[in-house]
């Protein structure tokens, strides 16, 4: 607990400090520090509401960055988190599952780990970048968002994420190289590769993007772990509502067929302030079965698979009652699996930088032809933003 | 039909007997438009939501040229610090710093609340123009804070897809300054009133720097917008309206 601590407050109390700086539009500082500290309970029932396990996490974020000049900007970010409760005492191999899992450099320390408690930090991020009115270049440890659609991402083909995680809302980063060229003010090329150094773990690929009537475009042409890749995305609308798009196919390798990602989603707001966002995903590689346990539903995902179900539809309706409170539901329902995720939860804010959450997930499915609940889960959570 | 070929004629009849008003009317609108706007805008601001029990700030930094491009930075709360939206014409993009992305907006947005406040994404970025998009009508006279003003009705061409069907203006007739809008929706019914307070000399323009939001039949709500500081005419490159300067502004 104490080095955390120090931690926080050193860099938290250091970079308050006025720093100058300047940009061609006012004061903007040299050096920046933000993040935030988020204290989270988790109670996981089984499908009868019987067992429970809870967990606790306090999880701390410190971004950094810093802008010596126009051209050049450095980021180091921070995760630290601190587990304790049933959770961490009953999974083995706790600490194995906290690095990122694009990783290639380990720049991670266990702090603490013993039975009912472990303190942990991750090196989120850490890049250079120079820019120049036409060229960027980033190197280090970085998000590659390729991703255009709001739901899931078959263009993320660097760092997938898992959308169940919401606690972590940043995603997973990779150790890359980028660089893009701009041809226009809304076309470039972006070319990245991953560190992994090895073929068949390697990803490497190239994005070109542009923007024409009304639609954001891009194509995406690379290897991916030692197979070719292509894929495509847009964002647009149909009249008033948004409509956008990824797809990306995997030709085949030495020992896999080619495999094929699909998603199409389209969001509209509503006079009194709904939103609604629907959206489809075929993921080539996933369930098209009903199961026959629990443990056959991977959510871990990959570029290659999204979900742990081929067909999967999402439907989302949020509503901001009062602008302290809202509320959202979204409901995953997977054909022919017969998997139903229902996640609603609700928000407010206590304070301009102080928040809660309350969000639930529940799943069932069909396991020996008879659709059942599996778990739920609820989680209670604060966040103060510095 | 009958009623509404009877509405045309007399509406031409008042339009033909009162030469040059409806010109006089987009005239004084363009012009109290012009003198807020200016060919080019950047300004920080202060907006607080206000409600019976609570109250919220944000401060933020924006960027206009013409009605075709806006860019928004929020500096304030740190929850929200980075986050930009970018307008060009029709489209509108929102970065997100915590994902690092951006996000293409569905233009049913745009008539919603920003960020929780009582102004619409539309009142902050203008996708409409008060010039290009209405039809004006001198409608009569006021005072307001000692100063005599102009009313003017506009109405929403049909092709601009505006949400009001009418709005009223009350514009000051010396310094062109627009005092007061009351915005009524498609049933006729008051939905919003703007009203502008602390006209001050900023960059060589006497301006109001406060304006107030107020909801009808919402007691107690409001939102101010305070600009802290304002520049006209600054050159901005079209090219600074892009989804790649939004990236770099933090």
């Amino acid at each position: 607990m104490k080095p955390f601590c120090i931690i926080v407050l050193l860099i938290t109390g250091l970079f308050n400090l006025p720093v100058p700086a300047q940009d061609s539009t006012g004061k903007v500082h040299k050096l920046s520090v933000n993040g935030y500290i988020k204290s989270m309970q988790s109670l996981t029932f089984d499908k009868d509401f019987s067992d429970l396990i809870s967990g606790n996490i306090i999880h701390n974020r410190i971004n950094l960055k810093w802008k010596p000049s126009g051209s050049i900007t450095a980021v180091a970010e921070f995760r630290n988190r601190l587990f304790w409760g049933e959770e961490v005492k009953n999974t083995a191999g706790f600490t194995a599952m906290l690095t990122g899992p694009n990783d290639v450099l380990d720049m991670s320390k266990v702090w603490i780990d013993n039975k009912g408690l472990v303190l942990h930090t991750n090196t989120e991020r850490l890049w250079a970048e120079y820019r120049q009115q036409k060229w960027n270049i980033r190197v280090g440890r970085q998000r590659i968002n390729w991703g255009i659609a709001t739901n899931w991402n078959p263009n993320d083909i660097f760092n997938t994420y898992n959308f169940l995680d919401f606690d972590y809302e940043e995603r997973p980063g990779s150790d890359a190289a980028k660089v893009q060229y701009s041809f226009t003010d809304f076309s470039h090329i972006e070319v990245a590769s991953d560190f992994s150094g090895k073929r068949s773990k390697t990803v490497m690929a190239a994005k070109y993007f542009l923007n024409r009537v009304g639609y954001d475009m891009q194509l995406l042409a690379g290897l991916y772990h030692g197979k070719f890749t292509l894929g495509a995305g847009w964002a647009g609308n149909i009249g008033n509502a948004g409509f956008k798009g990824e797809s990306q196919i995997f030709l085949n390798g030495k020992d896999s067929g080619v495999s094929f990602n699909y998603v199409m989603e389209v969001d509209y707001v509503f006079e009194k302030g709904w939103y609604i966002n629907g959206a489809v995903l075929y993921s080539g590689e996933g369930m098209n079965r009903p199961a026959t346990g629990w443990t056959s539903f991977d959510f871990s995902p990959s570029p290659k698979r999204l979900m742990p179900t081929r067909w999967n539809v999402v439907f989302t309706g949020a509503k901001e009652i009062t602008p302290l409170f809202s509320i959202r539901l979204s409901a995953v329902y997977s054909p022919k699996v017969n998997l139903v995720i229902l996640l609603p939860s609700c928000s407010y804010s206590l304070t301009e930088d102080l928040g809660m959450d309350i969000i639930w997930q529940s799943f069932f499915t069909e396991l020996n032809r008879q659709f059942q609940g599996i778990n739920h889960r609820a989680f209670l959570r604060i966040k103060w933003n510095f | 039909m009958k009623w509404g070929g009877l509405g045309v004629m007399m509406w031409l009849i008042i339009a033909c007997s009162v030469p040059g008003a409806a010109q006089d009317a987009v005239s004084i609108v363009k012009k109290a438009d012009e003198k807020m706007r200016g060919n080019t805008l950047q300004a920080e601001m202060i907006i607080r939501t206000i409600r019976p029990s609570w109250k919220r700030e944000m401060q933020c930094k924006i960027w206009m040229k013409g009605s075709a491009f806006a860019m928004i930075l929020i500096q304030s709360p740190a929850k929200d610090k980075g986050i930009v939206f970018l307008k060009r014409k029709k489209e509108v993009w929102n970065w997100m710093p915590v994902l690092e992305r951006n996000i293409k907006l569905p233009p049913s947005m745009m008539s919603q609340s920003w960020m929780g406040t009582d102004f619409t994404n539309d009142d902050l970025v203008k996708e409409s123009s008060v010039v290009e998009d209405y039809t004006h009508t001198l409608t009569g006279d006021t005072v307001i804070d000692n100063r005599p003003c102009y009313v003017i009705q506009m109405i929403p061409k049909p092709e601009a897809g505006v949400v009001w069907s009418k709005v009223i203006l009350c514009i000051d007739k010396k310094d062109f300054l627009e005092l007061h809008s009351r915005f009524y929706d498609e049933d006729g019914k008051l939905i919003n009133t703007m009203n502008s307070y602390d006209i001050k000399m900023m960059d060589g323009r006497l301006i109001p720097t406060r304006f107030e939001m107020i909801p009808a039949d919402k007691k107690g709500q409001r939102t101010e917008m305070i600009y802290s500081s304002v520049k006209y005419n600054n050159p901005i490159a079209d090219n600074f309206f892009t989804t790649e300067k939004m990236k770099t502004l933090n």
